[in-house]
């Protein structure tokens, strides 16, 4: 772009007087194209510069147009120098005619280095731009995202399935163990049945009946036995009741058996109970832990993953608002927010003659305000 | 202890061992015992059958029985006497019934013993297995245990 390019057409079509605002009354000094003029109105009637106009118009109009007279009339001094060495007046000066021409290849030079450096800041910030939009900035976020989501899959795997192992040792072991109980328990128990104890059940005491032996010879001899046979049959009575006794003895040591026999059955019975119980309350408590164990280790492994994923997004929040800083910083706008549109344009010849007639200005107001 | 089932056989052997050794020598003392009742139940009759004829003879000496004599003090006297022969073969007889029924007791009295050993040591041979097994499912649950 061209400082001739850039600056007549402007000049062209703002040569129609414009109506200040304000206060804005004072008569602008005459040029020989009207520039100072136009270019404060100019500044005046831009809807990004009203504000500042609005409150600073009068100090604005007294400093910046003497400021922007000098610089200006610097400039197009050099440029009328030039038009009319090129057109053959010898009223311009040899020495004036090649500053200028220095000043005009310093300016193009400045103009190229500086539109040179726009273009790599711009490539630099559309880059910065595309990185934020597209998710760049990530790195490899979610490689390392996958391989924790990898590393959870795996670690729940592997938990899971030591859990499923050792609930099946528990259910096999068990299995086992009441097998054993049970083929034991029923080895006693047949065995009890098979082999009462108790000796008595057929266990009779003996009674031997006494007789008359002399009953022959007492008939022989003409002698009554009736008082000897009466005492037979006493006597056979006493034993008879003797035998009852021991009988009676051996009835009570046989139920007594019996009932030490029923009772052994009953303990055994109890013992199986018991015992089957004991392993199934020691299986409870075993797959008990078990999930326990299982629910500890998988609130551990989620805490770790956990852990790890939230240093990744930290990780990435910090390089994203690094990236938004550097943005920002270069001049750019964050993808998705509202922008100024100054920030976004390269400025043109009359943005920098605005520049620096506001640096004139003591810096109280910049292009971009 | 696990359970180990030679540790139950030698045990059961000795238990066997010792029932059948006191049990031959009750058998023996019980066979000593009825051969020396039987013994003195024999000699007992054998005492009866010689007295009752030197009683006879006493009273015919003193002419109280004899052909065509029958006194009352005879009879009552050969009446004692074979009731007094009774009362002590019966008590005799019943004594030897007593002593038999004495080893036939201590013999059922051993046997009981004997049994409830041998019950004993089965229904221990149960817990231990029960004891075994849990220990058993104990390892099995390894660090859930």
């Amino acid at each position: 772009m061209s400082f001739h390019r850039s600056i007549r057409p402007r000049i062209q079509r703002r040569t129609p007087p414009v109506e200040p605002i304000g206060k804005v009354t004072k008569k602008t000094p005459s040029l020989n194209v009207g520039m100072p003029q136009t270019i404060v109105k100019d500044h005046v009637n831009d809807p990004a510069m009203k504000f500042s106009f609005k409150n600073e118009a009068d100090n604005l109009d007294k400093i910046a147009t003497k400021n922007a007279q000098d610089v200006i009339d610097a400039l197009l001094a050099g440029v009328s120098g030039a038009v009319r060495a090129s057109t053959g007046n010898s009223n311009a000066g040899t020495g004036q005619s090649s500053s200028n021409k220095l000043a005009w290849a310093k300016w193009n030079d400045e103009l190229a280095r500086r539109k040179l450096e726009d273009e790599q800041r711009a490539r630099g910030l559309t880059g910065m731009q595309d990185s934020l939009a597209n998710g760049g900035y990530r790195g490899n976020a979610d490689e390392l995202l996958a391989l924790i989501a990898g590393m959870d899959a795996t670690g729940q795997t592997n938990i899971n399935s030591n859990y499923s192992t050792g609930m099946s040792n528990i259910g096999a072991g068990f299995d086992t163990a009441q097998g054993l109980t049970n083929q034991g328990f029923s080895k006693a128990n047949q065995y009890l049945k098979d082999n009462p104890n108790n000796p008595y059940q057929s266990f009779q005491a003996q009674n031997t009946p006494v007789q008359n032996a002399m009953s022959q010879l007492l008939a022989s001899l003409g002698v009554s036995n009736d008082p000897v046979a009466q005492q037979v049959q006493a006597e056979n009575v006493a034993s008879q009741q003797s035998q009852g006794a021991a009988n009676d003895l051996t009835s009570l040591l046989s139920a007594n058996a019996q009932r030490n026999d029923a009772s052994r059955l009953s303990e055994m019975q109890m013992a199986q109970q018991l015992g089957n119980a004991g392993m199934s309350t020691a299986r409870a408590g075993y797959e008990s832990n078990a999930s326990n164990v299982q629910q500890r280790a998988l609130a551990t492994l989620l805490t770790q993953i956990q852990g790890a994923k939230f240093d990744v997004e930290q990780d990435v929040g910090t390089r994203k608002q690094t990236l938004m800083d550097a943005i920002i910083a270069a001049g750019g706008i964050i993808p998705g927010a509202p922008s100024t549109p100054l920030l976004n344009q390269p400025p043109t010849m009359i943005d920098v003659l605005k520049r620096l007639v506001n640096n004139g200005a003591n810096g109280r107001m910049t292009y971009a305000e | 202890m696990a359970y180990d089932p030679s540790i139950y056989e030698a045990r059961r052997r000795g238990l066997t061992d010792n029932y059948s050794a006191t049990a031959a020598m009750r058998a023996y003392s019980q066979f000593l015992g009825r051969q020396l009742g039987q013994r003195g139940l024999v000699d007992l009759n054998t005492n009866f059958n010689q007295q009752a004829p030197r009683l006879v003879s006493s009273y015919g000496q003193r002419g109280l029985v004899g052909p065509n004599v029958r006194t009352g003090a005879f009879a009552r006297a050969m009446q004692q006497f074979a009731q007094q022969r009774v009362r002590q073969t019966s008590e005799y007889q019943t004594g030897l019934d007593q002593q038999e029924y004495g080893y036939g007791l201590t013999n059922r009295q051993a046997e009981t013993g004997y049994n409830a050993s041998l019950q004993d040591m089965e229904a221990e041979k149960a817990r231990q297995i029960q004891e075994d097994a849990q220990r058993l499912l104990r390892h099995r649950a390894g660090v859930y245990a």
